[in-house]
């Protein structure tokens, strides 16, 4: 399993469609906001919060269909499922993998695209913690839906269609926190929800996406 | 009613809910059924919206379009209990392999579907004339918009996939997986919408605020609702099982 | 010792909950040969094979053969506990099945020696020496720091082949795992596959003649498909005719 989790990082980082590809989308989007928004710092600061974690959101998604599909292809995934690991460990591999490669550099990168859209000071380490806690349940969220589009032809918009609504409760949840964080308010409970919600996602979605694996390779 | 195991060959007089997943069983009995039951939920609907659009008095505050109410509740609540029919059908599926199961959480999918939009788009017009706007991103309309998607995403699961037994497999742990994450954005939505909007005015439907003249009505209007529904959900589940059986009798005329 | 019993559509009211859900129940005590009793296949809706039975026993190789399409790929599939039977059983170690399918479980982007790595820690198995042994059956000592996009066909079949052995399991379920091999890489694969037989272990591999393998003893599915007397098992579906 721990073998697993190194080959994916490994080849997340070496190749383009992982970890670099996810950083120059969320700069794109940035640029692209800006540009949207116009560049009066007010009007970017209002939409901060919302902004960073969409493009979080985005970026995690569109590395979602990588996930099984080219181990599918190459038929490595059925010789995973059936070596000495369980299922449920191979999933969990997967979606941390995806959360290194992913999530981490988001959560690190946060701060940067915080100050290009004027985020206020006070909100910083708050944004930089609710990315943190809200970005596993992306990934894994995301590993269950892959799991159950991977060998569909055209299943990355089936993919999109699945995943968003399930992160609607960790955007809601993400953007609230920096956004009463920004205003100075307590944000605390929305805070220890969201790390709930990442908790549900994390224990349950191995266990859901090992069942779909099976069936869908059966 | 008997929820323990299906009734072996001692026990064959005892009829138990599972054998009706056969569905031969469910097709028999269902058929004899069905001509009544379509019969009494057209008629208390009937009755229902009649009595409601006709007989009642217009409200003091909002006029007329208080009886949008009666299409808007009972729509909103069926919109809630079809997605619950599908997980408990889902879990059927799950632990006892009842294609019967599969096939109705996925006839109920669609109708739940247009519930949902009816609740949506009265909620929508009734908005207009109380609100000022159609559309205001109140916490319970911004939950009904998140339920949409989960039918869609779960409507469009099924149809991407061929094998129907995987398609039932796939579609099930979806709706159980899909329902913990509603629950979870059913609350998070409440955390959102604060400080944006008041409580919702919504608050119609409570029984404290409704005068019985309303209150009668809405209940024929409710039991209506829910038998149309149920006629709806077996229509459906009973074409999918024709469709199933024809799919059957030509994969066996071909190899013949 | 863990051995595994995939029951069938045939035992479906004792099946354990578990078994539905797809988490198949462990059972020791039915012994490590691979071991078919009745079985049949499903593809999709339709059943491709059935009332097949055979064991396979310590030192022994079976070849199965058969048409295109008559399931010998899905049988292999079966073997190896990602397909469930539709009816019937199969018994077999689940710790010692290993399956090399038609496609070669190679990364485009991984080094040949990455591969060897990854499998050996993968299975738990002495990555020294396992990757050592594996790389000289296969004469994939030159390769080693190539990348797999850079392979022939051949020889990532090679690579293919070379995880059978890093995995140090000793059930093989070999799908046509001569194809593209050159004439010298056939005869080190016949070499080590008796060696792997002389050491106690088994093996199940397809072809679509026993050519090559004349020596072992071999089933053909043909034999075994939809229009053979033997085999019409009645659950097609819930939906038979009788309930129909």
């Amino acid at each position: 399993m721990f073998a697993l989790y190194l080959r994916d990082v490994r080849l997340a980082l070496r190749s383009g469609s992982g970890t670099a590809n996810a950083l120059a989308f969320f700069l794109l989007l940035v640029l692209l906001v800006s540009l949207g928004v116009g560049p009066g710092r007010e009007g970017l600061a209002a939409v901060a919060p919302g902004m960073i974690w969409v493009g979080t959101l985005l970026s995690c998604l569109f590395s979602l269909d990588r996930m099984f599909v080219p181990d599918h292809d190459d038929g490595v995934l059925e010789v995973l499922v059936t070596g000495p690991a369980p299922v449920e460990g191979i999933a969990a591999a997967k979606a941390l993998a995806h959360w290194t490669t992913i999530g981490l550099p988001l959560t690190a990168a946060s701060p940067f695209f915080a100050y290009l859209f004027s985020l206020p000071a006070g909100a910083y380490p708050w944004l930089v913690l609710s990315i943190a806690m809200g970005t596993p349940a992306l990934s894994f969220i995301g590993m269950f839906s892959a799991a159950l589009t991977f060998p569909l032809r055209r299943g990355s918009l089936l993919l999109s269609l699945l995943v968003l609504p399930m992160y609607l409760p960790t955007l809601i949840l993400g953007v609230q926190t920096v956004k009463l964080a920004a205003v100075g308010a307590s944000m605390l409970p929305v805070l220890l929800f969201l790390g709930g919600v990442t908790l549900i996602a994390v224990a349950a979605t191995p266990f859901a996406a090992a069942f779909a694996l099976r069936a869908n390779l059966g | 009613m008997n929820l323990g195991h299906g009734s072996g060959a001692g026990a064959a007089s005892r009829s138990t809910i599972w054998d009706y997943a056969n569905p031969a069983r469910f097709m028999s009995a269902t058929g004899r059924i069905l001509p009544a039951a379509s019969a009494t939920a057209g008629g208390t609907l009937a009755v229902g919206v009649f009595w409601s659009f006709f007989l009642t008095p217009d409200d003091y505050q909002h006029g007329a379009t208080v009886k949008i109410m009666f299409l808007h509740v009972p729509a909103a609540l069926m919109a809630i209990n079809g997605w619950l029919m599908m997980l408990a059908a889902s879990l059927v599926w799950l632990v006892r392999r009842h294609h019967v199961s599969a096939l109705a959480a996925k006839a109920a999918a669609p109708v739940g579907l247009t519930m949902t939009l009816i609740a949506l788009a009265t909620g929508a017009i009734w908005g207009k004339p109380a609100w000022g706007a159609y559309w205001v991103w109140d916490p319970r309309l911004t939950s009904f918009l998140v339920l949409l998607t989960f039918y869609i995403a779960y409507v469009a699961l099924w149809e991407a996939i061929d094998n129907p037994d995987l398609a039932a497999d796939l579609t099930s742990i979806l709706c159980i997986v899909g329902s913990v994450f509603a629950l979870l954005s059913r609350y998070a939505v409440l955390f959102w919408s604060q400080g944006l909007h008041q409580g919702a005015s919504l608050s119609l439907d409570r029984e404290s605020h409704i005068d019985n003249a309303y209150y009668v009505p809405l209940l024929v209007c409710i039991a209506g609702f829910v038998m149309s529904f149920l006629v709806l959900v077996l229509l459906r589940t009973r074409n999918e099982i024709r469709l199933r059986q024809l799919a059957v009798r030509t994969a066996r005329r071909d190899l013949a | 010792m863990r051995a595994r019993m995939l029951v069938g559509a045939y035992e479906r009211p004792k099946m354990h909950i578990g078994q539905r859900l797809g988490l198949h129940r462990l059972q020791k005590g039915l012994g490590v040969n691979i071991e078919v009793v009745n079985l049949a296949c499903r593809r999709g809706r339709r059943i491709v094979f059935s009332g097949l039975n055979f064991r396979v026993r310590e030192n022994q190789c079976l070849v199965i053969i058969g048409d295109n399409g008559t399931g010998k790929s899905t049988l292999l599939h079966c073997l190896a506990g990602l397909l469930r039977p539709a009816a019937g059983a199969v018994a077999a170690d689940i710790d010692e099945m290993v399956l090399l399918g038609h496609r070669d479980a190679v990364t485009a982007r991984m080094s040949t020696s990455e591969h060897l790595r990854f499998w050996a820690d993968f299975y738990g198995t002495d990555a020294g020496g396992a990757i050592k042994k594996a790389s000289d059956a296969l004469g994939l000592a030159p390769l080693l720091d190539r990348a797999a996009y850079e392979l022939s066909a051949g020889q990532r079949r090679r690579l293919g082949l070379a995880r059978i052995i890093v995995s140090g399991r000793r059930n093989w379920l070999l799908d046509e795992p001569t194809t593209a091999l050159d004439v010298p890489s056939q005869a080190r694969f016949m070499e080590f596959l008796t060696m792997h037989l002389e050491d106690g272990g088994r093996a199940v591999v397809t072809g679509h003649s026993s050519g090559g393998m004349d020596e072992f003893p071999s089933v053909d599915l043909t034999a075994h498909g939809q229009s053979a007397p033997q085999g019409t098992p009645a659950a097609v579906d819930d939906f038979t005719p009788e309930e129909i």
